[in-house]
């Protein structure tokens, strides 16, 4: 006879049409209203699915043939018809007509993504509140989707009636407004430092403008080449050497290599960068060294800096100064009683 | 001839007959009608009909949930309905009768 369970789908028109019918029906008791019209979502997407949406004609006329066939009064005005349903109804009247049917159809078949999408919106928007949720969190986003589908399918708390609709709206519209701060957010967690990639957002800068080179000078001012440059926690500081080639208008970095197993690394935390002035920066390869126009170090920009010091290591050098002038005036003094013999 | 005049009268005996033969919900019962030639029934004259056989006692129903989308209603016969059934039955026979020899008398 009939199978325990049924797998149906209702289509948007037909959940209108069965509203704009109970709403015609709105002045019977709940009870009469109810038994009128359960099970209608059913029949008529039934019919909808074998003769076409446009089976559903007038829901004022039908509403008073269902209303005279159950014998019951004839009704009065419908009842109120509030914001939503005019706009629900503007957009179906829009769906239904035949340039857009098969865009409306594809749209309604991505409501579930949606469902989904806000969840996981609404998840990493809290996440971003609360700081990160371990396991609990993904417990969480779990049954965000569960209760996001469900509200989706009319089958949580608002359904497809009442007041509470226009929560659902404004969630919907909020949802929305946020999956650009969602995406931004996802996007800059996966600025990761310690995997270097062709351009290096964490690249080095002062006040904004990117460093271009490092001029590494001793504690004595003489110039240095080779010093491999490191953060607090071990992290290469790195000059972006695509944002040097912009910057100095077609200066490219070269970096330093690391060579392990056959394979190189391009190190950008080595100073002073060779430098080479070409049109693209692409990708500074080793062999451009021996090309017909190599990469060159670049002299320093100041011949010899500054010595410098601090107080341990001028009371060394002052130690070994007078050690050695010591050291001396003894060889001195030897050499001189050598000579006085 | 119209035929929704004639369909009025005849469609609590139509519905229970269809209902009798086997338990169904609204569409399916509209589509046994529309099937046996009652090509004019509109489904919300046969969903009104099945729910006032319903409150009158002549039907039952029962609800066969569903794991997505909407609940669907089905009607069986109570006995009740299948005494009206048979009532309704004999009335029309007997009407029908009538009219047949009132149309055989006819002149053509």
């Amino acid at each position: 006879m009939n199978e325990p369970t049924i797998q149906l789908d209702v289509r948007p028109e037909v959940e209108a049409f069965v509203a704009d019918v109970r709403r015609h029906l709105a002045d019977l008791p709940a009870e009469d209203r109810d038994d009128l019209t359960e099970g209608l979502a059913a029949d008529l997407s039934d019919l909808v699915a074998e003769q076409g949406p446009s089976v559903l004609g007038d829901p004022a006329a039908y509403a008073a043939e269902l209303r005279a066939a159950a014998g019951l009064t004839p009704g009065g005005a419908p009842a109120k018809r509030g914001l939503l349903d005019a706009v629900r109804d503007a957009g179906s009247g829009l769906a239904a007509r035949p340039e857009l049917r098969s865009t409306a159809d594809f749209l309604v078949a991505l409501r579930p993504v949606w469902w989904v999408g806000r969840a996981v919106a609404a998840y990493l928007l809290l996440a971003g509140f609360l700081g990160a949720l371990p396991l609990l969190g993904w417990m969480f986003a779990l049954a965000l989707v569960v209760w996001s589908v469900q509200v989706g399918r009319g089958r949580a708390w608002p359904g497809t009636a009442g007041s509470g609709r226009m929560v659902v709206v404004a969630a919907n519209v909020f949802a929305l407004l946020s999956v650009p701060v969602v995406l931004a957010q996802a996007g800059s967690s996966s600025d990761d430092p310690a995997e270097p990639t062709l351009v290096y957002p964490g690249a080095l800068s002062v006040g904004g403008t990117p460093v271009t080179n490092i001029y590494p000078y001793d504690r004595d001012g003489r110039p240095l080449v080779g010093v491999q440059l490191f953060d607090q926690d071990g992290r290469e500081l790195q000059v972006d050497f695509s944002a040097a080639h912009e910057l100095s208008g077609g200066t490219m970095p070269f970096p330093w290599y690391l060579a392990a197993k056959g394979r190189y690394r391009e190190l950008f935390n080595v100073f002073p960068l060779a430098e080479r002035s070409q049109p693209d920066d692409y990708e500074p390869l080793p062999r451009e060294w021996s090309s017909d126009r190599p990469p060159r170090l670049l002299a320093p920009p100041l011949v010899r800096a500054p010595a410098v010091t601090i107080p341990p290591i001028a009371a060394a050098e002052k130690a070994a100064a007078q050690k050695a002038a010591a050291k001396e005036a003894a060889r001195k003094k030897a050499a001189q009683a050598k000579g006085d013999r | 001839m119209d035929t929704t005049q004639l369909l009025k009268g005849v469609l609590d005996l139509a519905v229970l007959a269809v209902v009798d033969d086997e338990d169904g919900y609204g569409y399916d019962v509209v589509r046994r009608l529309r099937a046996a030639g009652l090509g004019d029934v509109g489904d919300a004259s046969v969903y009104g009909t099945l729910r006032r056989l319903y409150s009158a006692g002549a039907l039952t129903s029962y609800v066969v949930p569903s794991e997505s989308g909407p609940h669907r209603k089905y009607y069986g016969i109570t006995p009740t309905g299948r005494s009206q059934l048979k009532q309704q039955h004999e009335d029309w026979d007997a009407f029908a009768d009538s009219v047949n020899k009132i149309l055989v008398g006819e002149p053509r």
